[in-house]
């Protein structure tokens, strides 16, 4: 399962090179999400764009910053999937808005 | 043998010397547990005498009404009009007859109450804090002072509740569900709450705002006790079924509660600052038109319901697995099934998330959406079912005791088949269009999720009072108690069924009774009040039972039920380490291990050596 | 305890039976007495906290995409110069970030002074990123109209209070923490559980800011407004 065995996560090598290209990264795509707001573009591909780079975001911010990358793998299958399953459900609620736009004030 | 390497883990502390610190504020999960159940029981008393009082309501309203309709029919001067007149008037001052808004407001406290200070404390807060951490081998929870929070955000959120019984304007009338617009403008409360009032409904909120934050402490306590505090031997397929069962639940409420949480706080925003999320436009609430627009109901009953539906699991799945507990090892067999039962519990927790649109169908959902619900909803019936038949797998053959333990587990049963078959008919999109805010639809979640749960509870109090307190509960008083509940209920709720078949709707305080067919109603209605104060006083017997069992019960010794699992196998009550000098024994068998063909006696418990089981035994699950 | 060599549950002088064949394996982390995920407990309750709270801001940006579908005029209320200053509360919170990493690092070499000053330097950043965001607030709530508010303030409102109101935990949550583990009273564990909460507050930002902002931004407003 894991590349870890029954051993502790806790000792791993702090790396400063990494964390700082983390954070050069986070930034860099920030600025790239900033730019698209200067340039038009239709709600729906700007939506999915920087749903995107935020899910890009998170998982830089999730893997290196919140040391998820040093959990077991079933560790972080357990709470990635549940989460994102989880909210992944809320997306049933969304169809019904459409429905709302025919029939609001 | 094992004790060599159980020693690394002991850290034993001392239990606080103060009494506050040691039965009040106390981080000892054996304490919070009593808290929880004691909690659960004043609620259950609370909300139970609040139906009382609108039964009484309602089994008079009915009668008004038909003496009303004959007025009618009446000329107003004669003296029959008004001797017809003095006798509703004279009933109405002699029972209960509420207005309209204080009918709807008890009938909010009542639901609120018993769902959420009752229904998702005791069996999860109270047995689960007590007893997860013994089951499992562990000397406490995995995080004592979170422990402490949970049960007194817990206390703190029943007292806000409580409160909006003495703010102006009385408690909320928006139902447990609590539905804008109606919850969500203050104005549209109606009589009484003109001006400024509406703090019941703003109280109401905030206790179930603190209420999740509770939960979510509790779950994840839960959670990380389950998976870490195990001890050696305890792998996650010998936990007993009680521990599978708290786990799901856990899971539940932690993935459950923050979407209610959202809910809560969005209406809070439209109540007190002029935000419009559950709110649309051109409503008028009686003079002023609200200006609010734009929002929608519905929005608020997606995700009232995204947590509303889990919660109906949160509240029945630690019963399920008392109950599996309880009838094997009064039917002295193993349970039928065990690892089918695992994925079983799983199962209807995993579905429940997928189910919560059919709480809406007449909300005006698309009939696509309301199909793929539908289907879902009945897919919840493949584990439910399951269990139902492992359950009296369990007791086929079995060499039953019928303690009162027992019986209450196979009420539970009863009334989960019951309370089950009304399901399958709500679960359809087309039928439930019908049945809708029908009593059908009360009877139906008042017998599944409602008894079923609380006779789990009295089946756990039964046979965890021994352990919990030291002293045997009285068995005839018990039983006495049972048999009159057990039938109480389903003489009240099956004949609510009746009632919703012929469309009587619920949440209505009075009724024209031309339009139903009106005798039947009104009898229905007063079978219903007299078998509920009936079922009411007689749970007095069980306070009885509890107070005379407390001081002047046989004392128990330490398996007064030949069980296997851990908490038998320490003293009752158990020491404040659990197990004696924080030896934790390491687990070398299966939870239900009774009558194994070859050993010394017809139970093995789980902490015995490896050569208690005979090697020729067959292999348990 | 024991090494790899998968051995069975001990059955006496009985040879492996049917039953000892389903024996659990005592080098399995999941045999019990070990946290199975081999995680600290404490990392373990914070990432289901995490999970949680996750889940309540999916839901409240969920309403937000609800309503904002449902109105086909949604208004385009961010001018240029709140995105400005929208980014640099972002990069207010990315560094911040990346101070609490250094922080956790600290702790765990054992440099208690160096990761005090890591965190006081994180809960600073949180107080400036809520300088800034409350600055902005005041200005929209004077510029409201009179009576209910416009949906599109009521979702910004939702969205970045709740958002507020974990920072504001958090900075008061690592003002505790610093010193507290100045006095030697947490473990470089409890440093680093914090960390997790800090950085899921900057997680959530993630996602707060292009929804919220960048979403709804029309440049040619200009600055000022």
């Amino acid at each position: 399962m894991s590349d870890h065995g029954a051993g502790h996560t806790a000792h791993h090598e702090f790396n400063l090179k990494e964390n700082l290209g983390n954070w050069f990264f986070l930034l860099a795509l920030t600025l790239l999400e900033v730019w698209l707001a200067y340039i038009h573009l239709p709600p729906v591909t700007m939506l999915v764009t920087l749903l995107g780079l935020s899910g890009l975001k998170a998982a830089g911010i999730i893997a290196i910053f919140m040391h998820m990358k040093f959990e077991k793998l079933s560790f972080v299958l357990v709470v990635v999937s549940l989460t994102v399953l989880t909210i992944a459900l809320l997306l049933i609620i969304v169809p019904d808005a459409y429905v709302l736009q025919n029939y609001r004030w | 043998m094992s004790a060599e390497s159980a020693a690394e883990h002991v850290h034993v502390h001392e239990p606080p010397s103060s009494f506050i610190r040691r039965w009040i504020f106390s981080t000892d999960h054996k304490v919070v547990g009593i808290q929880y159940w004691i909690l659960a029981l004043v609620a259950a008393f609370v909300g139970m005498w609040l139906s009382v009082v609108f039964r009484l309501h309602l089994a008079n309203e009915g009668t008004i009404a038909q003496l009303n309709n004959q007025l009618s029919a009446l000329a107003p001067d004669s003296a029959q009009a008004q001797a017809l007149t003095e006798q509703i008037k004279a009933l109405q001052a002699k029972w209960f007859v509420l207005t309209p808004e204080k009918y709807l407001s008890y009938l909010t406290m009542h639901g609120t109450i018993l769902v959420f200070m009752v229904l998702t404390t005791a069996p999860m807060g109270g047995f689960g804090n007590y007893f997860l951490p013994i089951q499992i081998g562990a000397l406490d929870m995995a995080f004592p002072r979170l422990n402490m929070l949970s049960i007194w955000l817990t206390i703190l959120s029943f007292i806000t509740l409580m409160a909006a019984f003495f703010v102006p304007g009385g408690p909320p009338n928006s139902g447990w569900t609590g539905y804008p617009p109606l919850s969500a403008i203050p104005a549209a409360q109606g009589k009484g709450y003109e001006g400024p009032g509406g703090y019941g409904q703003d109280l109401w909120v905030l206790s179930i705002a603190i209420f999740c934050f509770a939960s979510l402490v509790g779950a994840i306590n839960f959670i990380v006790t389950t998976l870490d505090l195990r001890t050696k031997g305890m792998t996650m397929l010998r936990m007993p079924l009680t521990c599978w069962a708290w786990f799901v639940t856990a899971i539940l409420s932690l993935l459950s509660f923050a979407v209610l949480l959202v809910a809560g706080l969005l209406l809070l925003l439209d109540r007190n600052a002029g935000t419009s999320f559950f709110i649309p436009g051109d409503l008028f609430f009686n003079k002023p038109l609200v200006d609010h627009r734009g929002g929608s109901p519905i929005l608020f009953q997606h995700l009232f319901w995204f947590f509303g539906h889990p919660e109906v699991y949160i509240a029945i799945v630690p019963g399920m697995g008392l109950v599996s507990h309880l009838l094997s090892t009064f039917a002295r067999k193993p349970v039928f099934g065990y690892a089918a039962m695992v994925f079983a519990i799983f199962g209807i927790g995993i579905v429940g998330f997928f189910v919560w649109g059919h709480h809406m169908f007449q909300s005006g959902m698309s009939p696509y959406v309301a199909v793929a619900f539908s289907v879902m909803t009945m897919v919840v019936g493949v584990p439910s079912a399951i269990k139902t038949f492992n359950w009296l797998g369990t007791l086929w053959g079995g060499n039953i005791r019928f303690t009162s333990p027992m019986l209450y587990a196979l009420g539970f049963v009863s009334l989960f088949v019951t309370g089950g078959i009304g399901g399958i008919f709500l679960g359809q999109n087309a039928v439930d269009i019908y049945f809708h805010d029908t009593y059908f639809v009360v009877g139906h979640f008042h017998l599944i999720m409602g008894v079923a749960a609380i006779f789990a509870m009295f089946a756990g109090t039964a046979f965890w009072f021994p352990k919990m307190f030291g002293r045997m509960m009285n068995e005839p008083l018990g039983k006495i108690h049972f048999w009159i509940t057990f039938a109480g209920v389903n003489v009240i709720f099956i004949t609510m069924h009746l009632m919703g078949l012929e469309g009587h709707p619920r949440r209505y305080s009075g009724f024209n009774y031309d339009f139903l067919s009106s005798n039947y109603m009104v009898t229905c209605h007063k079978i219903v009040t007299h078998t509920a104060i009936l079922t009411a006083t007689t749970q007095l017997l069980l306070l009885v039972n509890i107070v005379y069992s407390l001081f002047a019960g046989p004392k128990a010794t330490d398996n007064p039920w030949e069980a296997t699992s851990l908490e038998w196998a320490i003293p009752s009550p158990p020491p404040f380490e659990n197990f004696k000098g924080g030896h934790v024994p390491e687990v070398h068998h299966g939870p239900y291990e009774f009558s194994v063909p070859g050993a010394a006696k017809d139970y093995i418990m789980q902490q015995e050596p490896p050569e208690a089981r005979p090697a020729t035994a067959p292999s348990a699950h | 305890m024991s090494e790899a060599t998968a051995e069975k549950a001990v059955e006496g002088a009985a040879p492996a039976t049917a039953a000892a064949a389903h024996a659990p394996v005592k080098s399995d982390p999941w045999y019990g007495g070990v946290a199975p995920f081999g995680t600290d407990s404490k990392k373990f309750g914070m990432w289901l906290f995490i999970m949680s709270d996750s889940i309540t801001f999916a839901a409240i940006l969920m309403a937000y995409t609800y309503m904002r579908i449902a109105d086909p005029d949604w208004p385009l209320v961010f001018n240029a110069q709140s995105v400005v200053l929208s980014t640099i509360m972002t990069f207010v919170l990315l560094s911040s970030s990346l101070t609490m990493v250094l922080g956790v690092a600290a702790a765990e070499a054992g440099k208690r002074k160096r990761a005090a000053a890591w965190i006081f330097a994180t809960a600073f950043g949180g107080v400036a990123f809520t300088v800034i965001h409350a600055w902005e607030w005041s200005h929209v709530i004077h510029d409201l109209p009179e009576g209910a508010m416009p949906m599109m303030w009521g979702c910004f409102f939702a969205a970045t209070g709740m958002h507020m109101l974990h920072v504001t935990i958090g900075v008061g949550y690592l003002v505790i923490l610093g010193l507290a583990y100045l006095s030697g009273k947490f473990k470089p564990v409890d440093v680093e559980v914090a960390g997790l909460y800090w950085h899921f507050v900057d997680l959530v930002w993630m996602f707060v800011f292009p929804l919220i902002y960048l979403m709804s931004t029309d440049m040619t407003k200009g600055f000022g407004h």
